[in-house]
């Protein structure tokens, strides 16, 4: 018998786990408010296309809200638009710029809700707890 | 009307403290209200969610937006809401041919629209997951 028991613990793994975090989460984040826009452009009520073509993304590194904006105004003159705030580093933000894109979402006293952000926020929220997005990101 | 439409209705009609507080005691619309309809009323629909299909039960996640409009004031409205959360937060629906395992508020909500009249009417409210199993 051995007199003395020793563990070889191998850390590389999880030395390259901690190395890669930041810019997998950085990947991560980007990737599900892209899959968000998506989802809630497809989810949208159209009428002019000015409201689905308002959703935007913007992150630490980068701001669609002048092209979005541009692109709302191009089929409706008239609407109003609005950025959404700066994210901090790691996040990101997702949504339409139009200032009635929230009566769409949410309703009003007299019109019913027709929802496309919250759906969208669903979809990415089920895929990131499933580890789809992980999977397709990080281990691809 | 889906299963939980159903315990909801139930159930928030059930609540005497929030049905003291609407015009009327059946002041509780699903979807929308009908034009006629006098303030204060409570509106529930469905926002987003349904089936998880990762089990073989009939798992369901859902989540509805469950609001409160006023034409009194913001401070009505907010009264009935927290009325509502009494009724629903952390609570156990009674889901026909469901266990409701999981009810809560998870955002709340505020904001005003005007009639044509010019009168303000405001709404608050939340968003609750309804999750619920066979």
């Amino acid at each position: 018998m051995p007199s003395d028991l020793n563990w070889n613990l191998d850390t590389s793994e999880l030395d390259r786990i901690i190395r890669d975090a930041d810019t997998n989460t950085d990947k991560i984040v980007r990737k599900l408010a892209f899959d968000g826009e998506r989802y809630a452009k497809e989810e949208a009520a159209v009428e002019t296309s000015a409201m689905r073509n308002s959703v935007y993304v913007v992150t630490s590194k980068e701001d669609h809200y002048q092209q979005a904006a541009q692109d709302a105004k191009s089929k409706n003159p008239g609407v109003q638009t609005e950025p959404h705030p700066t994210p901090g580093e790691g996040e990101a933000r997702f949504g339409p710029c139009v200032d009635y894109a929230i009566h769409q979402e949410f309703g009003t006293s007299k019109m019913a809700a027709h929802p496309f952000v919250t759906p969208a926020v669903e979809k990415i929220r089920k895929e990131f707890e499933d580890g789809t997005t992980y999977r397709e990101m990080v281990e691809k | 009307m889906n299963v939980c439409d159903s315990a909801l209705y139930s159930t928030l009609s059930g609540g005497t403290a929030l049905t003291s507080l609407l015009a009327t005691a059946t002041s509780i619309y699903h979807i929308r209200a009908p034009n006629v309809a006098g303030y204060p009323y409570v509106v529930f629909s469905l926002q987003a969610g349904g089936p998880e299909n990762i089990n073989p039960s009939d798992l369901g996640n859902y989540v509805y937006f469950v609001r409160a409009y006023s034409a009194a004031s913001a401070q009505s409205a907010g009264a009935i809401h927290a009325q509502i959360r009494a009724l629903l937060h952390k609570k156990t629906l009674t889901v026909t041919g469901y266990t409701n395992f999981w009810t809560v508020l998870e955002s709340e909500l505020e904001s005003a629209d005007e009639l044509s009249s010019l009168t303000p009417v405001f709404m608050s409210g939340g968003l609750y997951r309804i999750q619920i199993d066979t």
